[in-house]
Order: structure tokens, then C-alpha cells, then sequence
């Protein structure tokens, strides 16, 4: 049972995380301002569906009870925090492009984290986050993404992910693709490989 | 509940486990309510079995947002017209 001055523990370090990311995206978040612990326990799995950690549709912010004592619980907060500023993050666009918003909002987690823990007084070893997001189930978007961005060399990396996470879910593949037959160095590779990239990005 | 996070299982349950991936996957890839209800079955299963498996947590958000979305559609007035 996790003790109401744990919840409410976790909650100021989700109101930390959200207020640092939202200056630096410059994007309001939609965070409810609450926090939910969920059970574990085995009675109350059965009844929940598992997850780590989950921006709710409602904008509340959920986590599992086994990563509230956890550090490796900064980097799903962080993720959350980032899925309540993405613009146009809403249940009818999140299934059809599913890759186009976990690969953006969890390349900008790992980008931003060092910055927001640092901001809040934290030092926290790289390797603790970097043995769960070794096999991370969306790494195949992250990296189908930055194959999408190597087309785009007049854009960083960065300015390609932060540009994405302010455009509306709905509208990020066809964005890109405008983008990219804008501006790309070779407009054919870059279709090429935008082809090549969206199946794994609608998973 | 405060046990540490474990990445690397034992030769004789990564089958298992790799299994539970690849449903997980194909079952987002499949994209209906019935397919990702029965992943998360068999993650709750394996949860309940190895709660240290803090990768196989992550893997259960996009199931439940994806199962959100699903339900939603079902209820939408769009879906009751096409259905």
C-alpha cells in the first residue's frame, strides 16, 4: 500500500518535471495536476491493465506503484510530461500513428533529461535509464525517425524532434513529407526512405 | 515491492518472454480491441510472475492508450454508422 506522502511526493516531482518542460518546449501542458498510484498487487493487476506509467486521455498522470521508490522513475515521468504538451496527442490519432508520437516524445525525453535533472537538483547515472531503454518497445520509430531527419541536413536532429512535437499528431506524417519535398538534398531518397519508415511508425 | 528492476532473465524463460514481445507487437500492429486485450492478458500473466521486469511495464502503455482509442471508436456515432 503506498502511503498518501508518497502520491503526494511523486506529485510535486511531476509538477517539477512538467513545469521544466514547458519552458522548455514553450508548449502548455494539459497535466490535470493529479497523480495516480496504481496497484500492482495481484488482485488489482487482474482487475487494471499493466503499464509503467500512462499519460490518462482524462490528463491525469498514472504510474505503477513498483517505480514510485525507483530512479528509474524519472524517465517515464519525464515521458508522461512530454505527452501532455504534445500537440494534438488525442486517443482518436494516437492509434493510427502510434510510432509518430512514442518515437517523438521518448527521443525528447533522453535529449531533455540531463537538463530537467539537473534542474531539479538531481544526478542520476545515465546507466540506470539505459538498461530499460536498450529494448524499449518503440526504438524501431526512434530510429525510423532519425533515418527521416538524416534527409533533412539543414535541420538538426533536435530542431526535426521539437518541430514534430509541436505539430499535431494527425498532421506529423504529412508535415514531414512536405517538409522533406521542400527541402531535402535528394527529394526521391527522402520518399524513399519516408516509404520505408511508415509502416513502422503506424505501429 | 521495492525490489530492484531486472533486464536480463535466465536462458530457460527469455523464450517466454521474447513470446510475450512479439505478441505485444504484432498485436499493435494488428490494431483491434481483441488482439490487444489478449496481449495484455498474457502481460498481466507474466507481470504477476516476474514484477521486476520494468521493460515489459513500459510495454503496457501503448496496449492500454491503444485499447482506449479502440473502445472510443467503437463508440463513436462514425463506427455505429459503418458498423
Amino acid at each position: 500500500m503506498i502511503s498518501e506522502a508518497t502520491i503526494l511526493r511523486v506529485q510535486d516531482e511531476v509538477r517539477q518535471i512538467v513545469a521544466a518542460v514547458e519552458e522548455i518546449t514553450g508548449l502548455p501542458s494539459r497535466w490535470s495536476g493529479r497523480l495516480n498510484v496504481v496497484s500492482s498487487q495481484e488482485a488489482d493487476l487482474q482487475a487494471n491493465r499493466p503499464f509503467s506509467a500512462k499519460k490518462e486521455w482524462n490528463c491525469h498522470i498514472s504510474i505503477v506503484d513498483v517505480l514510485v521508490n525507483k530512479d528509474e522513475r524519472w524517465r517515464s515521468l519525464i515521458h508522461e510530461a512530454l505527452h501532455s504538451v504534445s500537440v494534438g496527442h488525442q486517443e482518436q490519432d494516437y492509434r493510427q500513428f502510434r510510432g509518430w508520437e512514442e518515437g517523438v516524445v521518448e527521443w525528447l525525453q533522453r535529449r531533455y533529461r540531463p537538463d530537467i535533472l539537473n534542474r531539479l537538483g538531481l544526478s542520476i547515472p545515465e546507466e540506470t535509464f539505459a538498461r530499460a531503454e536498450a529494448t524499449w518497445l518503440f526504438n524501431p520509430a526512434i530510429e525510423a525517425l532519425q533515418r527521416i531527419a538524416a534527409q533533412l541536413p539543414m535541420a538538426s536532429e533536435l530542431a526535426f524532434f521539437e518541430t514534430l512535437l509541436k505539430t499535431p499528431l494527425k498532421d506529423r506524417l504529412a508535415f514531414v513529407q512536405a517538409w522533406g519535398m521542400r527541402e531535402a538534398q535528394d527529394p526521391k531518397q527522402f520518399m524513399r526512405v519516408l516509404a520505408a519508415s511508415s509502416g513502422v511508425l503506424r505501429r | 515491492m521495492d525490489r530492484e528492476f531486472q533486464y536480463e532473465f535466465p536462458p530457460e524463460i527469455e523464450p517466454e518472454r521474447a513470446a510475450l514481445r512479439a505478441v505485444i507487437e504484432k498485436a499493435l500492429e494488428e490494431n483491434t480491441l481483441p488482439a490487444i486485450q489478449a496481449a495484455q492478458k498474457q502481460l498481466r500473466a507474466w507481470l504477476q510472475k516476474h514484477p521486476e521486469d520494468l521493460v515489459m511495464w513500459d510495454a503496457g502503455e501503448p496496449l492500454a492508450l491503444t485499447e482506449d482509442a479502440l473502445r472510443a471508436d467503437e463508440s463513436s456515432p462514425a463506427f455505429a454508422r459503418s458498423a
